[in-house]
């Protein structure tokens, strides 16, 4: 097994991942691009897992997708929320941590 | 070699499936070149000697993350399917410059490097990584399921206050 193709595999994974979340606008697809991004980082951990024979990397990975797991939950449902309150679902209109007309009657001035 | 072409192939898939969701039409395609996409991984990870993490991303990454993902693209909404045109203004260019710039970055660092190969491709199976997860990295452990305790309350909160609104 060559080291480095597997090495530029993910770094080439990591760089499309990266343009997903620069050019895209929807915020979605900025999720997903994340999602690329912690895939290439898995990647270049298995490969360099193999490479000193050890089960460091596939531990790696293990945390990798637990921890991808519960950010995409949290942020799925700030999404959710953006879009229920907002109506928005381009990041560029997300711009107010504040929406004062939809909140609760317990939490208004 | 066998493995090599395996590895090779299973690599276009897997960049390619990613490039398409880069201009993807809706969301719920670019979910689904994100599956086709992570599941090749999938294959790449059993390539590389790990069984147990290949199984772990088809059921665990796939059939769990994913398929959130999915769910909340069909419960979220459902805009005109329009076409990813790149607008070539600055907002588009900036960014284009930064990618090409890291990508010469990319192509220098594996350009120059020698070759190191791993002779032989050693399968570590479950066990071994177990022993290790319970054993030295057990504290590591322990702080992941607090965090996804604390994730899970707040998706929780989060959740009750959209329909108390």
């Amino acid at each position: 097994m060559a080291y480095e193709p597997t090495l530029m595999t993910g770094a080439l994974l990591f760089v499309i991942g990266l343009a997903i979340v620069l050019l895209r606008r929807e915020v979605l697809f900025v999720l997903m691009g994340i999602e690329v991004m912690f895939n290439s980082a898995g990647l270049t951990a298995a490969a360099a897992g193999q490479y000193w024979q050890d089960s460091v990397g596939q531990i790696l990975v293990l945390f990798l997708m637990t921890i991808t797991g519960a950010e995409l939950a949290v942020a799925l449902v700030l999404v959710y929320l953006a879009f229920r309150r907002l109506r928005v679902t381009q990041l560029a209109e997300i711009h107010s941590l504040r929406d004062a007309p939809t909140l609760p009657q317990e939490l208004r001035p | 070699m066998l493995w090599n072409g395996i590895f090779y192939v299973t690599s276009a898939i897997m960049l390619i499936s990613a490039l398409s969701a880069l201009f993807a039409r809706h969301a719920m395609y670019g979910g689904l070149y994100l599956i086709t996409s992570m599941v090749a991984m999938a294959v790449l990870y059993y390539l590389l000697g790990g069984p147990f993490i290949s199984a772990l991303q088809v059921s665990l990454y796939v059939g769990a993350v994913l398929v959130l993902l999915l769910f909340m693209i069909t419960m979220l909404y459902r805009p005109a399917p329009r076409t990813y045109v790149p607008r070539l203004n600055r907002r588009f260019w900036w960014p284009m410059l930064l990618l090409l710039v890291l990508l010469a970055e990319v192509a220098t660092l594996f350009a120059t490097g020698a070759q190191t190969t791993v002779p032989k491709i050693v399968s570590i199976g479950p066990k071994a990584v177990a022993e290790a997860l319970f054993g030295h990295y057990l504290l590591i452990v322990e702080a992941t399921a607090l965090l996804l305790l604390a994730a899970l309350t707040a998706v929780l909160y989060l959740s009750r206050k959209v329909e108390e609104s």
